[in-house]
This record gives C-alpha cells, structure tokens and sequence, in this order.
C-alpha cells in the first residue's frame, strides 16, 4: 500500500474528516493529499504555512530535540478544524487533516504514527 | 350613493417604515438634515447600519467612501446588494481573485475592518462616490444579511474578551492583548510571562517573515491548542491584532476549543 493509499485510509477512518494532506515544513509544500473535494493549490500552502506556524509556537514551548513523537497541535476556525501532525522521524515531514469534529486529534495521532514509520522508511 | 371601502389598519412592516424614513428625509430642509447627521455622529452612530442599509438598498455598481475630517479612510463597492470590495489606505480588505471565500468569512472580515475603522475615526460618515465599472466577484462578495449578521454577533462586545472570562477561572494563567493594551492573569511567575509572551512574538514573527499576505491568511480569526506538558497545553485565540494565551489543563481543551468555535460561528 502506498502513502496515497495510507491518506486515503486515514481520512476515512477519522471523524468528520474532508482532507488529510501530507507535506514538508522547510519548503511549505503539500506533497500528496487525499480530499473528499478539489482544494486549491493556496490553500494547501496555506495549512503548510499555518503549521509551520503553530510547530514555531510549540518549540517556544518546547524545544524541538524534547518534543515526543506525535507532537500534533489543533487549530480551530469558525468553519473548520485543522490537526497538524509532526513526524519525530524527520522533523520536516508533516500531515494536515482538515475535519469537523475536535475529537478526531486522538485519532489522527495514532494514524499519523505509521504513516510517519512508512515514509521514513522509505514509502 | 358612493360607499368608501374600509381598509383595516395595519402594523406597517419594516420596508414601509424605512419608505417612511426616505420620505421624511426627503422632504426635510438641508440644514435639519445635517443637524440629524451630526447628532447620530456625536451619538456613535454605527457606521455599519448605514452601510448595511446602502448594501441592501443598492442594486446598481457604486462607489462609496468613509470619510472622517474631510479624509477618505476607506472605499467600498457595492453592487447587486452585495458589498463587492473595501479597500482601507489603498489597501484591499480582502485580495481580489479568483477564490471561493465563503461569504460569511468576507462578511466577518469586512465587518471587523469597519469596527477597527469606526474606533479609530468615531465620526466617519457614509457618501456616495459615483457609479462604479465593477463586476460581483462572488470570492470577496457578501450580503446584507451576511453583514448584518456577523454584526449582530459581534456588537455586544469583544468576543475574544467574552471567551477569556469564560475560561479564566479554569485557567492556570493567561496573558492577553486588546487594542494594543496587554493584560495578565494576577500573581503570574515571570517565567511562564516570558514564556506566553515569546509565544505571541513566535506568531506574530511568523507572520512577518511571509512574503505574501495570501486569502488564506486573512480568512478571520484562529484558535491553537499548542501542547506544554502532559497535563497542560497554551490555548492560543487570535482575532485581528488582539490575541489571548491561556494554560489549561489537558481535559478542557478539546470543550475550549469547541466553546470558541461556537462563539465565532453564533
């Protein structure tokens, strides 16, 4: 199964879940996505910025090297959930969920863990 | 023998009555006219009525300007009853483009530029600029409705301040920012000070550092759950330039976050 399948997988297991996007927080791009709609290109920057954002937060917090594995920070807009997932594999490597419950962060940690162990070994 | 038809009388409803303004107004000299504008002004007299009202009453492409002093402070178009662009200092309030913005997020957005304009210049008036060339670009437009109804929400006052005095007594500390002036739970170690404040400064340097100001990032405020310990984390609420960190215990996160959504989506 590849990562395209792996993304599949998890946005369909997680709640009220429309969009689970992997990507890298140095250059801020969404490499591969799974959505139950067509996104543009901006807005995928656009939650690779804002977590690139809320991780810059959490090292304030925390400094990267103490962070545990799965570090994941929630964000809510008026319309929606965001959960960023970042990989203690490979700092860089990040997976965005858009959903519309706050119960799915639980949910998407735990599947973020082996999507993380799949690419990092060479997925 | 001619017979009159008796009409029974009723209630008018809220189109005779504003019918019923346009006509008074109308027929009243010029100076009455300017005595009753510079009394609702000196009143604070919400510029958002009026533009509500324009926004609903204009059906043609207009041009319109907030002016504070003899001083435009900002510019709208409004067309086929939607406001369709503002641009405040030259600056558009919203990028035009292409996008699919939700109409309420337009609506949100411009209705907090006009309530930061409106505190900064108490004494704007509405006036008709001209015809306008402009077409609906439905990524940036929105209703009166839309407007009316993001003001209703937002009017009894801040709602970031509302949701800090909903949280504050669950809180282990907070730091907050209105209008520029800072505030801080009482008996706040200087550490967890430190701490909160090089948060905010994270995003907001953040923020900076971008090289472009994209829809995405203005579209409306945010609320971050960033993670500190295994029993707490920093609720971070944004709003425009205010912003509020609270430390939390883990277990009231996730009804945090629900409670500001709900408060922002009302």
């Amino acid at each position: 199964m590849g990562l395209a399948d792996r993304l599949d997988e998890m946005r369909s297991t997680l709640p009220g879940c429309t969009l689970v996007s992997f990507g890298d927080l140095r250059t801020g791009l969404a490499l591969r996505t799974s959505a139950l709609r067509q996104y543009k290109q901006d807005y995928l920057e656009g939650l690779m910025q804002q977590a690139a954002q809320s991780f810059a937060a959490t090292d304030v917090i925390t400094p990267p090297a103490e962070n545990a594995a799965g570090t994941s920070v929630i964000l809510a807009t008026p319309d929606e959930y965001r959960i960023f997932l970042r990989s203690d594999h490979c700092a860089s490597d990040v997976l965005c969920c858009v959903c519309d419950e706050v119960g799915a962060q639980p949910y998407a940690e735990q599947a973020a863990k082996s999507i993380f162990r799949f690419v990092s070994e060479g997925g | 023998m001619a017979r009159s038809a008796h009409v029974p009388a009723r209630h008018p409803g809220p189109a005779a009555l504003r019918l019923r303004d346009h006509l008074t107004q109308l027929a009243a000299d010029r100076h009455s006219i300017l005595a009753m504008r510079q009394e609702s002004a000196a009143q604070g007299h919400d510029i958002l009525s009026d533009i509500i009202r324009e926004v609903e009453e204009t059906v043609l492409p207009r041009r319109f300007e907030l002016v504070c002093d003899k001083k435009v402070q900002a510019r709208l178009i409004i067309s086929n009853r939607r406001l369709i662009d503002m641009t405040v200092a030259g600056h558009p309030v919203l990028p035009a483009g292409d996008g699919d913005l939700p109409a309420e997020t337009s609506a949100r957005t411009y209705v907090m530029a006009l309530r930061r304009l409106s505190d900064d210049h108490p004494h704007l008036t509405l006036r008709l600029a001209g015809r306008s060339d402009a077409v609906v670009n439905s990524g940036t437009a929105c209703s009166a409705l839309h407007l009316a109804g993001v003001a209703a929400v937002t009017s009894e006052d801040n709602q970031l301040e509302r949701f800090l005095e909903s949280l504050a007594p669950l809180a282990t500390d907070w730091i907050a920012s209105f209008g520029g002036q800072r505030k801080a739970a009482s008996g706040l170690s200087p550490d967890l000070i430190d701490m909160l404040e090089r948060i905010a400064v994270a995003f907001s340097a953040h923020e900076d550092t971008r090289a472009t100001s994209s829809r995405f990032d203005r579209a409306g405020p945010t609320c971050t759950a960033l993670p500190m310990c295994e029993d707490l984390q920093i609720l971070c609420a944004r709003d425009g330039a205010d912003h509020v960190l609270i430390a939390l215990p883990h277990s009231e996160i996730h009804s945090a976050l629900s409670d500001w959504r709900k408060l922002y989506r009302a």
